[in-house]
C-alpha cells in the first residue's frame, strides 16, 4: 500500500498514529520495521538495518546477526524466518539455516509492518531486489506482512519494474493540501492553540489563573484571524506560496519565543516577511557581491541576449565589462558623477571565479570546472540568472544600496 | 511560552562581542535556547564568507553551555570519514560509550540514536561550511536533514554559504540569514581594531591620542571602503587585509610629524595615488615591485623552429581555417592583408541582429596536426623538410602545456586535434623575439 502526498501534508504522523493505535489495541503481536529511503541507500543495508530492527524488536543478541559480508545468505535467512513464523523466535548462530531442529519453541504468529519513507528512492535500487522480494512474501502470503511506503512522487508506481509491479496491491492513499485557506487555518490553528481537554487531563490541578490563559490565548487566536488584517495577510501569502503548515509554524517561532504570559497581548504578526523561511532564490545574494562582481555578472547575462548563445567565457565577459564602464565614464564625465572603476583584468578573474563559487555560473560541460585543459580564462561557462531577474532585484533595491544605476544595463541591450 | 529565553546580559555581552549581530543573535537564541526549551530537528544558517556564521554560532553555543559537537566538513575527504568523525564526536561529547565505527548515514543513524537515547540534554550537530562537502549528495544532506527528526534530542545546524533551496528535500526547516555587513557595519566592526600609529615621539599613550587614532582610522577605512574595497574586497576579512596593509605607508607622515592627525584631506591627496594601484587587492606571493619584472622576462627559452611552431599554433587555433588561403598561400601575397567586408561571420550561425564575437575572445578552437604544420611550412622565412627533430618539438610544446590535446583519441591518431594553450600577450612575445609579424597573419 502506498501513501502518495506533498510534503508537510502528514503522511508519516498519519502513519505513525494509526500505528500507535495498531500497538495499543494489539500489543505485542506485531514488529514494525522502519526504513528511510535516505538512510538505507542500497538494498545491502537495507537488508542490515532489517536485521538489526527485528533483532531489537525480538530481542536478539547482536552476535546472532550473519556477517554482512553474504548478501544472498542474509536474504535468505532473512526470508526463511519471513516465510517460517512458526519458527519466528528461533535463528540460530549460522543465521544462515533457520533452527528446524526446534520445535519446542513458541509458535505465536508474529506480523510485521514495514515502513518505507520516500518509497521512490528504493525503486531506484538496482533491479529492485528488495522490493520484489518484500512484495513477494506479501502477496504469496508465506508470512503475515504489510509493506507500506511513503512518498512524494505520484507516478511512483510507474517507476516499478514489471515484476515488481504485478505483485503490488495498487492500493493508494493520496494526501492533499488543504483546498481552502479556511481548512490550511484550521491546521495551523490546531498546531498553535492550546488543548483544553489535554490541559485538564495532563496538568492535574492546574489553577484557574493558567485556565484563564490559555482560553484567552486561544480566543486571541480566533480573534487575530478574523480582524487582524496583517495576520491574514500573513497566512493568505504563506497558503498561496506553498500551503505547507511547517512554514506558518516556523514563521510562529520568532513571535512566541518573545512574548510572555501576559495575555492577550500575545503575537503580532507585523513582521515584513517571514525570517526565518527560506529565501526565494538564488538571487538574494546579490547584496553581497562586490561591485565589480555583480557589474560581470550583468555583462555575462548581456551577453546571454546580445550573442545568442547561453555560454560564454571570462574574456567576453570582460570585455563586455571593458565596454559597459568606459561607456559609463564617457557618460558620466558629462554629467559629472563619479564613474564606476575599472578594474585590471587579474582582479576581474578573481571575482569571475568567486561568482562561479557561489554558483552563479556553472561550467558549461561536464566536468569543466577543471578545465579541460583550457586556460581559466577560456573555460566557457553558463550564468544561472537572468538579465531580467537581475534588473529587477536591483530595481526593487534588493541587491544592495546605490546600485540602481546598474538596472540601466539589464534594461538595454 | 517562557518570559524570556536567555539572560539579557548573555545576549549583551554576545552583542558586544560581535557588533552589528542583533537579529542574527536573537534569532539563535529563539532557536537554540537553553535546555528546557525546544529546538526545531533542523536549522540552517547562510550567508556569505566573514558574515560571522561560525564563530557567533561557536561561541554561542559555548556560552549557554549547550553540549555540541562541532564538525568541520570541508576537512572530511570522503562520506565514510565524515560519518565517522560525526559518530566519534557525538559520542565522545554526549558521553555515551564508544561501540565501533560508523560507516554510513544509515549506521550512523543507529549509532546516534542509541549514544543519545539517554540524554537528557539537548544536543546540537554542527555541520560547518556542509556546502563544501567532497561526494556530498542531495540524498546525503537529505539524510543528514532527517537524523533530528529520528532523534527527538538532537538538533542539526546546517551552515553553508549560498543557500540551495531544496537542500534537505523537507518540509523547510528555519534558516537564518547572515546579512553581509554594510559599509557603516564594516567600519563599525574594523574600530575594534584600531592599529597604532607607529613611530610616535610621545611617550604616554592617553586617551587623547586613541581617540585621534580612531578618528583617522575611522576616516582611512570609509576611503579604503569607497575606493577598493566596496568593488572587489567586500567581506570583513578581505577588507581588514587591504587597511592593515596600507595603514602603516598611510600614516608615516604623521608618525614624522609632518602631518597633524586632523588634517585628513590633504593627507589622503598625498596618498592620492595608494587608492588608485590594486596591489594591495591581488594576493601575490611574489613581493608587489619584483613581479612586474619577472612576468616579462618569465618566457619559455624556446628553440628556434619550437617558437615559430607555437606561432602557427596559435594562427591555427584563432583563424578560421576558411581564410588560411588569404593569408599563407604565397601567390596571394599581397592580398594578404586585404579583409572580406562584412560576410565574414565566424563559425557558428548567427542572426545579423546579434552582435558578432571577437574571435579572440572565443578562446582557442581545435585544429588538426596537419593544419598545424602547413601554417608552420608558410610562415618559416625559409624552406626547411619536415623531420623528426620538428615533430619532437611538437612533442615537447605538448608536454610544457603549451599545446594541448583537444580530443579524446590517440595521439598518433591522424583525426586528433590541437589546442593552443598560451596568450596572445605570451605569443607576441615568441614572435617578437624571432622576428615575425604575427599581426600581419591574425584575423580580425
Amino acid at each position: 500500500m502506498l501513501i502518495i502526498g506533498a510534503r508537510g501534508t502528514g503522511k508519516t504522523t498519519l502513519l505513525e498514529s494509526a500505528i500507535s493505535d495498531l500497538t495499543e489495541e494489539h500489543k505485542g503481536e506485531f514488529l514494525t520495521v522502519r526504513l528511510n529511503g535516505f538512510f538505507q541507500t542500497d538494498d545491502k543495508i537495507a537488508l542490515r538495518e532489517i536485521w538489526r530492527q527485528l533483532g531489537v524488536e525480538m530481542e536478539l543478541d547482536e552476535k546472532d546477526q550473519p556477517k554482512t559480508t553474504n548478501f544472498a545468505d542474509t536474504l535468505s535467512s532473512i526470508l526463511a524466518i519471513l516465510s517460517h513464523p512458526d519458527e519466528l523466535r528461533a535463528p540460530d548462530e549460522e543465521g544462515a539455516e533457520p533452527a528446524e531442529e526446534d520445535p519446542s519453541s513458541t509458535t505465536t504468529t508474529l506480523s510485521v509492518i514495514f515502513i518505507l519513507e520516500e518509497f521512490d528512492l528504493f525503486a531506484t535500487h538496482p533491479r529492485q531486489t528488495l522490493l520484489y522480494n518484500l512484495f513477494d512474501i506479501a502477496q504469496s502470503r508465506k508470512a503475515p506482512i504489510a509493506v507500506i511506503g511513503t512518498t512524494t512522487r505520484i507516478d511512483v508506481v510507474e517507476s516499478l519494474e514489471k515484476r515488481v509491479k504485478s505483485r503490488f496491491s495498487h492500493r493508494t492513499v493520496h494526501l492533499k493540501n488543504p483546498p481552502t485557506l479556511k481548512g490550511f487555518w484550521e491546521i495551523c490553528k490546531e498546531g498553535l492553540s492550546v488543548d483544553m481537554d489535554e490541559v485538564d487531563s495532563e496538568i492535574n490541578g492546574s489553577s484557574d489563573e493558567d485556565r484563564r490563559c490559555f482560553e484567552s490565548w486561544n480566543s486571541h487566536l480566533e480573534n487575530l484571524y478574523k480582524n487582524d488584517k496583517q495576520f491574514q495577510r500573513h497566512l493568505r501569502r504563506i497558503y498561496a506560496q506553498n500551503k505547507d503548515p511547517k512554514s506558518f509554524f516556523n514563521s510562529c517561532i520568532l513571535p512566541l519565543s518573545s512574548s510572555t504570559t501576559s495575555f492577550p497581548t500575545g503575537p503580532s504578526f507585523s513582521l515584513p516577511t517571514n525570517q526565518l523561511g527560506e529565501p526565494d532564490s538564488i538571487l538574494s545574494i546579490l547584496d553581497g557581491l562586490t561591485d565589480l562582481e555583480l557589474t560581470l555578472l550583468i555583462a555575462a547575462a548581456r551577453l546571454d541576449i546580445i550573442s545568442d548563445t547561453d555560454t560564454c567565457n571570462f574574456q567576453m565577459a570582460y570585455s563586455e565589462y571593458t565596454a559597459l564602464t568606459s561607456s559609463l565614464k564617457v557618460a558620466s564625465s558629462a554629467t559629472g558623477v563619479t564613474a564606476g572603476r575599472l578594474w585590471s583584468k587579474e582582479v576581474a578573474l578573481g571575482a569571475w571565479e568567486r561568482l562561479a563559487e557561489y554558483e552563479l555560473l556553472v561550467p558549461a560541460v561536464i566536468g569543466g570546472g577543471s578545465g579541460g585543459g583550457v586556460s581559466r580564462e577560456g573555460r566557457m561557462w553558463r550564468v544561472e540568472v537572468g538579465l531580467a531577474e537581475i534588473g529587477k532585484c536591483l530595481e526593487m533595491g534588493r541587491a544592495g544600496i546605490g546600485r540602481a544605476g546598474l538596472g540601466k544595463w539589464c534594461k538595454e541591450v | 511560552m517562557n518570559d524570556d529565553i536567555l539572560p539579557a546580559e548573555l545576549l549583551t555581552t554576545l552583542n558586544e562581542q560581535f557588533p552589528c549581530r542583533a537579529p542574527q543573535i536573537r534569532r539563535l537564541a529563539a532557536l537554540i535556547g537553553t535546555d528546557e526549551a525546544p529546538s526545531p530537528p533542523a536549522i540552517v544558517l547562510h550567508g556569505l564568507e566573514a558574515t560571522g556564521k561560525t564563530a557567533i554560532v561557536r561561541t554561542f553555543l559555548d556560552t549557554v553551555e549547550a553540549s555540541y559537537t562541532w564538525i568541520a566538513c570541508h576537512e572530511c575527504v570522503t562520506v565514510r570519514q565524515l560519518m565517522e568523525r560525526i559518530s566519534a564526536g557525538v559520542t565522545e561529547n554526549a558521553g555515551g560509550i564508544d561501540t565501533g565505527r560508523a560507516g554510513d548515514v544509515c549506521a550512523l543513524g543507529v549509532r546516534l540514536s542509541g549514544a543519545l537515547s539517554g540524554a537528557e540534554r539537548k544536543h546540537f550537530l554542527v555541520l560547518d561550511r556542509v556546502d563544501r562537502t567532497r561526494e556530498g549528495s542531495s540524498v546525503l544532506f537529505a539524510a543528514l536533514g532527517r537524523l533530528g527528526e529520528m532523534i527527538p534530542s538532537l538538533t542539526v545546524i546546517f551552515i553553508l554559504s549560498v543557500p540551495k533551496p531544496r537542500l534537505l528535500s523537507s518540509a523547510e526547516p528555519p534558516h537564518i540569514h547572515f546579512a553581509p555587513y554594510t559599509k557603516e557595519e564594516s567600519i563599525k566592526i574594523l574600530s575594534k581594531y584600531v592599529r597604532r600609529i607607529p613611530f610616535q615621539d610621545i611617550e604616554e599613550y592617553t586617551e587623547e591620542d586613541a581617540k585621534e587614532e580612531l578618528y583617522v582610522w575611522q576616516k582611512f577605512c570609509g576611503t579604503v571602503w569607497d575606493s577598493l574595497a566596496k568593488g572587489t574586497a567586500r567581506n570583513v576579512v578581505q577588507f581588514r587585509a587591504i587597511v592593515d596593509e596600507m595603514w602603516e605607508p598611510f600614516v608615516k607622515p604623521i608618525a614624522e610629524g609632518k602631518y597633524g592627525t586632523r588634517n585628513y584631506s590633504s593627507l589622503y591627496l598625498l596618498h592620492k595615488d595608494m587608492f588608485r594601484r590594486e596591489t594591495s587587492v591581488i594576493d601575490m606571493v611574489v613581493p608587489a615591485g619584483a613581479a612586474g619584472e619577472k612576468a616579462a622576462t618569465n618566457m619559455h627559452d624556446l628553440p628556434y623552429y619550437s617558437k615559430f611552431l607555437l606561432c602557427a599554433a596559435y594562427l591555427a587555433s584563432y583563424n578560421p581555417a576558411r581564410q588560411d588561403a588569404t593569408f599563407f598561400m604565397k601567390s596571394n601575397d599581397f592580398g594578404r592583408k586585404k579583409r572580406r567586408g562584412g560576410g565574414t561571420t565566424g563559425p557558428t550561425k548567427r542572426t545579423s541582429k546579434n552582435r558578432k564575437i571577437h574571435r579572440r575572445l572565443l578562446g582557442p578552437q581545435a585544429f588538426p596536426l596537419e593544419r598545424l604544420q602547413a601554417i608552420f611550412a608558410a610562415i618559416l622565412p625559409h624552406r626547411i623538410s619536415s623531420s623528426a627533430d620538428i615533430q619532437m618539438q611538437i612533442a615537447t610544446l605538448t608536454s610544457l602545456r603549451l599545446l594541448t590535446k583537444a580530443s579524446a583519441t590517440d595521439v598518433l591518431e591522424a583525426s586528433t586535434k590541437w589546442r593552443v594553450n598560451a596568450g596572445w600577450d605570451y605569443i607576441r612575445h615568441v614572435a617578437r623575439s624571432v622576428k615575425f609579424d604575427i599581426e600581419d597573419f591574425v584575423a580580425e
